[in-house]
């Protein structure tokens, strides 16, 4: 079956399918691996090759009621006994129930077994029932073997295991994997292929399905991690598709709208952002974003709403005093469980990995608001440029849409003074629903804030310019419009330069030429 | 019972390896010792229950270490105790020196090691 290039939904029978037990790879593979299949998992030293197999095996025999072998050429037993308990796998205890044999033997030992109809091995499988085998580091037994030629080699080996209806998982050592393929890929129903990179002086591990029969799963290089007392946890590739749901969840309900929690802001937001909305408040450094955020999350608090901010540019000590700054008390709603702040290092972001930590925390928190601060951040260490960023942030609007959160995304735009872009080189502003432009404004000796917002999607407002401030120990707020000191409005007519960016409006009233 | 180091040093491999799928030619190599000699350690460490293989046609047998098939637990003990270099030297010794006593030595120097550690 072709891979998913949609995200479908799994269509094999699930009692045909072998969960692997691992964290995050059987939704990658569409709930799993058809059953009898051999899989090859390919990769450099180091990439984890061993520590995969053996928790596709423990997971079988301790969580799925399948039992299994674990076939040894070089490591120790006791070492790799060692190395699981790390994990927190109890091997011995599963050798103690009869539900998993750990056996060490050598490369033409194993080859030749295979080949008899009466194998000792195969004999030890069907006598404990076991429904899995790992068999680690098997380019040796197919390299060892003088005749036949190697590719029939391994066909023998691969039909020696599927004798006892094995779901047979392969190691194979790969020192430098490119597009060439290996001849046991073409012999083997699933490659899975481990990969370890440099990325500006980071090592980043990726996992990706070369080819699995019989089954839909998902392609890609997707991200993971080995994990001290947990094992391995993998990360779906943030551009990879999520179900249908998420584009259906788009769909606003008109009939609520959450409040901003800046006094005199609700107003000029027609009464707050809509539930499932994005909005980008953009603004230089210091403008006040961060406090609106503050802000946001309190009304939030107030009115027994869950809300959560996410920030990379100041950590959570920093966030509560600066709260505390403008008379809003955060720790006191994270006590009452409201709020949460999650601090994340801007530095090396591993952006699937990332994302995951962000839906987890959503799914599990339901919060109906969330901040994160600073879109900016995100772009300075995914870069702009390529659809890294793109795709993520496409991912996260979707994972709010979803779950009917109105999201708000700080931006730093580097103008000081006006703007000439609403979003700089992040060239998203078409994936965002509302946008509130936050600028300084000269006048006199005097830097005054205005606030403008230049797009509410499906909900028309005005353009107008408000200004706000910020007071210490009180926060932010609108300031009403003094009309009474306002000029008039004027047409168009009564201006000069409108495309200049620097309108004059003109003492007397031009000349009607008709 | 144990009365060479190449009797200890398979009790050993064993002890690592619990389950192994092997030639006597394999584990001759592993250890460094002629495949007489390996048999033989083979052969004491079958007859004392310590180790089953398989009856089989086959040149491998399986080979199944049973620790729980001996008496007090001293085999235990005894691999603790030669699982460092100056453990297994000692040990080593004691073979040497105690060929000949109505005793197996290491069943001694296990049963001494058990009356220190208490």
């Amino acid at each position: 079956m072709k891979p998913s290039d949609t995200g479908a939904e799994a269509t094999t029978p699930e009692r045909d399918l072998v969960k692997t037990g691992i964290s995050g790879l059987d939704p990658i593979l569409s709930a799993g691996i058809p059953r009898r299949n051999v899989i090859l998992i390919e990769g450099a030293i180091g990439t984890g090759k061993t520590t995969l197999g053996v928790e596709f095996v423990y997971r079988g025999a301790s969580v799925f009621d399948e039992p299994g072998i674990i076939v040894l050429f070089e490591v120790s037993p006791d070492k790799l006994i060692r190395d699981a308990a790390g994990f927190g796998w109890d091997l011995p205890a599963l050798e103690r129930a009869g539900r998993l044999r750990i056996i060490f033997t050598t490369r033409p030992v194993f080859r030749q077994e295979l080949q008899q109809a009466d194998s000792l091995l195969l004999e030890e499988a069907a006598k404990m029932g076991a429904r899995r085998i790992f068999v680690d580091g098997v380019g040796g037994v197919v390299e060892a073997a003088a005749v036949p030629e190697p590719r029939e080699a391994f066909q023998i080996l691969v039909e020696g295991l599927q004798r006892e209806n094995l779901t047979a998982m392969l190691a194979l050592e790969a020192a430098a994997l490119n597009d060439a393929s290996l001849p046991e890929e073409s012999i083997t129903d699933t490659v899975i292929r481990l990969r370890m990179e440099d990325q500006q002086r980071a090592t980043v591990r990726s996992i990706e399905i070369v080819k699995s029969r019989g089954h839909d799963f998902q392609m890609g290089r997707h991200s993971y991690r080995i994990v001290d007392g947990r094992g391995i946890e993998v990360y779906r590739r943030v551009q990879a598709p999520r179900k249908g749901t998420r584009d259906r969840a788009a769909a606003f309900d008109t009939s609520k709208r959450v409040s901003t929690g800046v006094p005199g802001l609700d107003e000029v937001v027609n009464g707050g952002y809509y539930l499932g909305s994005t909005t980008v408040v953009a603004g230089i450094s210091g403008v006040g974003k961060s406090v609106m955020a503050c802000h946001y999350i309190a009304e939030g608090a107030r009115r027994g709403e869950r809300s959560l901010m996410l920030s990379l540019d100041e950590q959570v000590p920093q966030v509560l005093r600066n709260a505390t700054s403008i008379g809003i008390d955060l720790q006191a709603e994270i006590d009452r469980g409201l709020i949460r702040l999650h601090y994340h290092p801007p530095q090396e972001i591993e952006v699937d990995h990332h994302f995951h930590d962000i839906e987890q925390i959503v799914q599990e928190f339901k919060p109906v608001r969330v901040v994160i601060d600073s879109l900016s951040t995100y772009g300075s260490n995914l870069g702009t440029t390529g659809r890294v960023f793109r795709d993520f942030f496409h991912a996260l609007i979707a994972l709010m849409k979803e779950e009917q959160i109105a999201a708000v995304y700080n931006h730093e735009n580097p103008e000081m003074l006006g703007m000439s872009s609403m979003m700089g080189d992040f060239a998203m502003s078409s994936l965002v629903d509302n946008i509130i432009l936050l600028n300084w404004i000269e006048l006199g000796d005097s830097f005054r804030l205005g606030l403008t917002v230049a797009k509410m999607r499906a909900n028309p407002t005005s353009h107008v310019t408000h200004e706000c401030e910020v007071v210490d120990g009180q926060g932010m707020r609108v300031l009403p419009r003094n009309l009474s000191l306002a000029l008039p409005p004027a047409p168009f007519a009564a201006y000069r330069g409108l495309v200049s960016r620097a309108p004059q409006r003109q003492t007397m009233p031009p000349k009607d030429d008709a | 019972m144990l009365r060479r180091t190449c009797d200890l040093d398979l009790l050993l491999f064993f002890a690592r390896h619990p389950r192994s799928l092997l030639t006597s030619e394999n584990i001759a190599a592993y250890l460094g010792y002629d495949l007489k000699d390996v048999a033989d350690s083979l052969d004491v460490l079958s007859s004392a229950g310590i180790v089953t293989r398989s009856q089989t046609t086959h040149v491998a047998r399986m080979y199944v270490f049973t620790p729980g098939g001996t008496d007090g637990g001293w085999l235990l003990s005894l691999i603790e105790l030669a699982s460092t270099r100056e453990g297994r030297v000692a040990l080593a010794e004691a073979l040497a020196g105690a060929r000949g006593t109505s005793r197996g030595p290491l069943a001694l120097v296990a049963s001494d090691r058990m009356a220190e550690t208490g």
